[in-house]
């Protein structure tokens, strides 16, 4: 340190702020607003979940501690394990196809296309649509009786019979995950076009003067730098469609037979058609370690990200 | 002084609270209704209830809710505590209701009504409503069910109305033509969280001799060999005579009504709404279209009776319900309002039953099907597992495993009598 200077001890260094008591009090009251939200919004009520799923409650009656019962319960219940078995085909393909269909179109608006502003707007539309509104019209689009699709497959000479899109267990669940698809879309394009938008130019110029084409630019610059974008992208759109209720409750309501029924469908027929408020709720908690992994992830990508 | 003022401030502040929270309590009525599929009744409510409000000073919160959703909102309502005081539900959910011990016994409010009016309450609404041989609500319609068909389709096939459970297989089977797009039965077979399909089920259950429980309200039948042959008709429909579009399984309770105005189907199982939807709108199908009661079987004709009915919830302000209830079922205002619900909604008092609509031959149809209508325990009592047994869609989600996943009817039927019986074990 030059003259005037503070010279600091090794140890002064590592002394963090907490060790001085004013500075941790002061510490503690400027988190204490945020603590409170946390426990009072999300700590408490997420302990009383825990602690209904502990008991046999149903709704309107009073219920009794049965301990790890409705857990054991979902072991040995063939329904859940297909919910599961869905919510994963569900969230990853559609995650998937999401990425791919995603990092296409960012890559296509990142060119100088004639109308790219009106481009991006028209591909934000799925994202603006509301929800309820979205599956209803694909509803609509999928009928055998009435639909567009049919209508057009048929038109074509595609096929000879309307296919029952939303009702044959063969297509169901592919269905279903087209619309969360269509509607997801927007969100990996305008996520992947920020990240292909940051990346320096000169190095595409370098790359072309040393003959790397546009598939080994593509390879060695664009995929390196979108990693990142792409994973917490991912991670955040596998966390939200698996909880994905409503897409699948308009359209399919979990069927045919329990084709389209995922972990969110199962909980909300069980707490309100059986009533069973601490089978649903253990329904749901068992499907949080799944979660819990993926938030961690996540959260570490962002804190590498901001480092 | 200084010690005194905050004290009175105080003191004037609680008073104002608690008289503001007496007001509250005795001049404030809260009203969950719920979207009617005839828009002119949601209009025709608000409309009251806020000349009601003025009339009586009584504030009312009035809100309307789609009947899936009212479903959800009332059941966590109960669970809070926080429930209204006056809830529109449908009949199926009065049992679950009274079976969580939320709503009161109306008997005295039904019987204020009727000397208002000088009118009866049919015996049959008064029944679909009835737990333990207690009324749980004042019922406000009954929708009497029928079955709908193409008369122009049924012409040209050179068949007539079907007025057995035969005969309407047959003439799907010579109606069909999937080629052209339109299929002989319009069954709704989706997990909508709708009752359609399931008071479908239990029609052709009762009609063929067999029902879900015995008499005695607690022994569980569903696996009868009559149902087994009702479970086998409804799967070969499906799979061999193909009269049933494929699509169906993804139907909610709308699907036949829609695919039926959209000219696929020719012959649909539907409360009047149907009719009064079309008539509304000017269908060009109507006139095309016929009406008659549920098929027979070798048992007579059934069909599960639906309707509205308002609950008053216990703990609520039941003095204010009662005299809105009171005053809505006058015929200056219910009265008014039938003509323009009819044929979806059948009157619940005897006297409205002389009304010029139900006096065309024509409809007479509505007034006979309401005859038919059975409570959803039948031939035992509603109880509150019947009630739940029919929310949760026990039977449909057991046919769709025999259609989709190809398990025989005899089994999928003992699967869903586990499935009820542990649903009862829980009561």
């Amino acid at each position: 340190m030059g003259e005037g200077g503070v010279t600091l001890s090794p140890s002064a260094l590592h002394r963090g702020p907490s060790q001085r008591p004013v500075d941790l009090i002061t510490g503690l009251l400027m988190v204490a607003p945020l603590l409170v939200v946390i426990v009072g919004v999300m700590g408490a009520p997420l302990l009383q979940a825990v602690s209904l799923s502990l008991t046999d409650k149903r709704i309107g009656l009073p219920g009794t501690f049965v301990g790890w019962g409705n857990y054991g319960r979902l072991v040995h219940d063939p329904l859940f394990w297909l919910a599961v078995r869905n919510s994963f085909l569900y969230a990853f393909g559609a995650v998937a196809l999401k990425l791919l269909a995603g990092f296409g179109l960012a890559l296509v608006l990142n060119e100088e296309l004639p109308w790219r502003g009106l481009w991006r707007a028209i591909i934000l539309i799925p994202w603006a649509v509301p929800e309820l509104v979205a599956a209803l019209t694909w509803r609509w689009m999928y009928s055998d009786t009435n639909g567009i699709i049919n209508a057009l497959l048929l038109r074509a000479g595609l096929i000879e019979f309307p296919v029952p899109w939303l009702g044959s267990p063969q297509t169901a669940l592919a269905a279903v995950v087209l619309i969360n698809v269509w509607k997801g879309v927007p969100f990996f394009t305008f996520s992947l076009l920020g990240g292909l938008q940051v990346i320096d130019a000169e190095l595409y110029e370098a790359a072309a003067i040393d003959g790397a084409g546009w598939a080994s630019q593509v390879r060695h610059i664009v995929l390196p730098a979108l990693a990142p974008v792409m994973v917490i992208a991912s991670l955040l759109s596998t966390i939200w469609t698996f909880n994905d209720f409503t897409t699948i409750f308009v359209t399919t309501g979990g069927g045919p037979a329990y084709a389209t029924t995922t972990v969110p469908i199962l909980t909300y027929e069980k707490a309100f058609w059986n009533l069973e408020l601490g089978y649903a709720v253990a329904t749901s908690l068992a499907a949080a370690p799944v979660f819990i992994g993926l938030i961690v992830l996540a959260t570490r990508l962002f804190a590498g990200r901001e480092r | 002084m200084r010690a005194v003022r905050p004290v009175a401030v105080l003191f004037s502040l609680l008073v104002t609270l608690a008289l503001a929270w007496g007001a509250s309590a005795a001049d404030r009525l809260v009203i969950w209704d719920k979207t009617e599929y005839i828009p002119f009744y949601n209009e025709f409510m608000a409309q009251f209830v806020q000349a009601w409000s003025e009339a009586t000073g009584i504030e009312v919160e009035y809100t309307v809710v789609p009947p899936r959703d009212l479903i959800t909102k009332l059941m966590t309502a109960v669970e809070s505590g926080h429930v209204p005081d006056i809830a529109t539900v449908e009949v199926g959910m009065v049992a679950q209701l009274a079976g969580m011990g939320a709503t009161t016994i109306t008997a005295d409010l039904l019987a204020a009504i009727e000397a208002q009016t000088g009118d009866r309450f049919s015996e049959a609404a008064v029944r679909l409503v009835s737990i333990d041989g207690q009324p749980r609500g004042v019922p406000t319609a009954t929708f009497p069910a029928a079955l709908f068909y193409r008369n122009d389709l049924l012409e040209a096939a050179g068949v007539e109305p079907p007025q057995t459970i035969a005969a309407f297989r047959e003439v799907a089977r010579r109606t069909n033509n999937p080629r052209a797009g339109i299929y002989g039965a319009g069954i709704p077979l989706g997990r909508s969280g709708g009752n359609d399909i399931e008071g479908f089920i239990r029609n052709l259950f009762w009609a063929n001799g067999g029902s879900v429980f015995a008499e005695d309200g607690r022994t569980v039948v569903v696996d009868s060999p009559q149902n087994v042959e009702v479970f086998q008709m409804l799967v070969e429909m499906y799979h061999q005579d193909k009269t049933i579009p494929p699509g169906a399984l993804s139907w909610d309770d709308g699907g036949n009504n829609n695919a039926y105005m959209a000219g696929t189907a020719v012959m649909v199982f539907n409360s009047g709404s149907l009719w009064a939807n079309m008539a509304d709108m000017g269908h060009p199908l109507l006139a095309h279209t016929g009406a008659t009661l549920m098929p027979a079987g070798p048992q007579g004709r059934y069909n599960l009776g639906g309707g509205n009915t308002m609950v008053l919830f216990a703990g609520g302000n039941v003095a204010a319900a009662e005299r809105f209830i009171r005053d809505f079922m006058t015929p200056e205002h219910y009265g008014q309002l039938l003509p323009r619900m009819a044929p979806m909604w059948a009157p619940v008092l005897e006297g409205m039953k002389d009304l010029p609509f139900y006096q065309d031959p024509v409809n007479r149809v509505w007034l006979e099907a309401g005859q038919i209508n059975v409570n959803v325990g039948y031939p035992g009592p509603a109880t509150p597992w019947a009630g739940e047994v029919l929310s949760s869609q026990v039977l449909l989600r057991a046919l769709q495993t025999a259609i989709v996943d190809g398990v025989p009817p005899a089994e999928a039927l003992q699967n869903a009598k586990r499935e009820i019986e542990a649903i009862m074990a829980k009561y």
